[in-house]
């Protein structure tokens, strides 16, 4: 008979299987320092799998992931991620298998663009059209209103387009 | 799905109608933008790391709050035991005082706590506290010491001995007294003394701890540096001991109240006192353990701790004595039990020094040797007292 902790565990794992990379992707838009994009969403996994009892639902689990890879963006924004650099990484001289993907995205316009915004309208972006959440979970995840949400989308938007027409 | 997300976007669709940066257009872009990343799927190891890290953290977070409470249980010991792992309570071998009417076992200070000379009234950690029987003194009262046996004399019995107990004076709302004892014959009496301490409510056993006084008790009782002495007495020779009674405090509540009162009604001054079975006390000194003597009545409301000196040679130590305060000086002379201000009157008599031979009377008190002491002698009883220093014996213990 399985436990309710066996039962999250196969979820976390069909989870991980195939959400790691849209997740990867979500952290890579909200983080300027691409570099941590994995420890970010590894760091959410430890947090889901300690938390593991109390998630059930498999959209829960997600939406769980998703805030938590937002929230530890957005603290690796405040602190350049200096804690995580501290704890040991599994393979520190071995080059991330996502390099050349990064070294893309540095170049991508779009991605340029997207990280001068601020970091309101840039995670109402992504949550908004990248993960293709609803406003109302995008404010659900942010803690903001529905009105602000909308509010910083559309000030988004038109401040991308400003900058996409300046690299022009 | 595109219908589905055309629809999902349509709300912001009006703000961002610009050209080249449709809300379709700008999330195709942004999934080309990182449509490398991750393309190869997740690394295999990945979640049994996971795992592992999740249980290395929560192992760390068991061990860092075990030691957090290790170290709360720490504080909280140390609290309550007030790091005095050395006090250990004086209990008669008769009624077996020491029981701790304060079940936490925090430290209770007197209601006169805060001056210089003042008696903190230390209790002993509660299971200690909580013993009966004699913890300290003669194993048990009917006992003799081994080391009587090295001195070669018999014991020293009531019969042997004229006692004398008073209490001399109170300072800063603590009664100080003595124990005189005169030998007529040859004998050896042996410390630490054991003091007995009844009341009419028979709450004693619960109420009243008796501790041996130590230097940081804030006593003004003298430190006899032995404790468990064996005294040798000739004839005429005598010995002392110095008690000091400090009442416990109140709790909230109740008023506290208290007075010395000799043996002969003569009352020490104290404010607020009021008699009840409850706290009315008699300390008594047990001679050998065994026999008491005439009791010395003393008042607590809430309670009272003891502290008791060693025996020694009569005279050795000086008796506390009360700051010079025209107030200080207490009547020698019975007055009524309603007394609240103390009466100024020289002592009548001098109790014997050191290698004195002048006898103390009934009735009419007894004051120290010293001449200072003051405030409600209390004689229960009267001796001779040819106070020949007594031969201390280094005890056996």
């Amino acid at each position: 008979m399985a436990t309710d902790v066996d039962v999250t565990t196969d979820l976390l794992t069909e989870t991980y299987q195939r959400h790691y990379s849209s997740l990867l992707r979500l952290a890579a838009l909200l983080l300027d320092d691409t570099a941590s994009c994995e420890d970010v969403v590894q760091e959410a996994f430890i947090r889901v799998h300690a938390a593991r009892a109390r998630v059930r639902e498999a959209d829960k689990l997600l939406a769980y992931l998703r805030q938590t890879v937002v929230n530890l963006s957005r603290s690796a924004l405040r602190r350049r991620l200096l804690g995580l650099k501290l704890l040991p990484k599994p393979m520190p001289d071995a080059a991330s298998a996502e390099e050349g993907a990064y070294a893309l995205l540095e170049k991508d316009a779009l991605i340029q663009a997207l990280r001068g915004l601020q970091r309101r309208q840039r995670e109402v972006l992504v949550l908004r059209y990248f993960s293709d959440m609803t406003e109302a979970q995008v404010a659900t995840a942010l803690g903001l209103s529905i009105g602000s949400v909308k509010a910083y989308g559309s000030r988004g938007i038109d401040a991308l387009r400003v900058r996409l027409e300046e690299q022009r | 799905m595109s219908e589905e997300r055309a629809g999902r976007h349509g709300s912001s669709r009006g703000s961002a109608e610009s050209p080249g940066l449709d809300p379709q257009d700008l999330a195709a872009a942004l999934q080309r933008s990182v449509a490398a990343i991750g393309a190869g799927g997740p690394p295999r190891a990945g979640l049994t790391r996971i795992r592992k890290r999740a249980k290395a953290r929560r192992r760390r977070r068991t061990v860092a709050a075990s030691s957090a409470g290790v170290l709360m249980l720490a504080m909280v010991v140390g609290a309550v035991t007030g790091s005095k792992f050395d006090i250990v309570p004086v209990l008669t071998g008769v009624v077996g005082l020491g029981g701790d009417s304060n079940s936490s076992g925090a430290p209770s200070p007197t209601p006169h706590a805060g001056g210089s000379g003042q008696v903190r009234t230390v209790r002993p950690p509660a299971a200690v506290a909580g013993k009966k029987g004699p913890a300290i003194g003669p194993v048990l009262p009917t006992a003799s010491p081994s080391a009587l046996a090295s001195a070669g004399i018999p014991q020293c019995t009531a019969t042997d001995l004229k006692t004398t107990a008073t209490v001399d004076s109170v300072i800063n709302g603590v009664s100080y007294g003595h124990v005189e004892a005169v030998a007529n014959t040859t004998c050896a009496v042996a410390g630490p003394p054991v003091l007995q301490v009844e009341n009419v409510a028979g709450t004693a056993v619960s109420s009243v701890v008796i501790l041996r006084h130590e230097p940081s008790d804030g006593s003004q009782l003298p430190s006899v540096a032995t404790w468990g002495a064996v005294l040798k007495l000739q004839a005429g020779q005598g010995y002392d001991l110095q008690f000091a009674w400090a009442q416990d405090a109140c709790p909230a509540g109740a008023s506290p109240s208290g007075a010395a009162r000799t043996g002969g009604g003569s009352s020490v001054p104290s404010a607020g006192s009021s008699k009840s079975p409850e706290s009315a006390y008699s300390l008594s000194y047990l001679v050998a353990g065994v026999t008491p003597t005439a009791p010395v009545d003393l008042e607590a409301a809430c309670g009272a701790t003891v502290y008791v000196t060693d025996v020694y040679g009569q005279g050795t130590y000086p008796l506390p004595q009360p700051p010079a305060s025209p107030t200080a000086q207490a009547s020698t002379t019975p007055a009524p039990p309603t007394t609240q201000a103390p009466t100024t009157q020289p002592p009548t008599s001098s109790t014997p020094s050191t290698g004195a031979t002048s006898p103390t009377t009934s009735g009419s008190g007894s004051a120290a040797s010293s001449g200072s002491d003051n405030g409600g002698d209390a004689t229960t009883s009267s001796a001779p007292t040819n106070g020949a220093n007594a031969t201390a014996i280094p005890s056996a213990s």
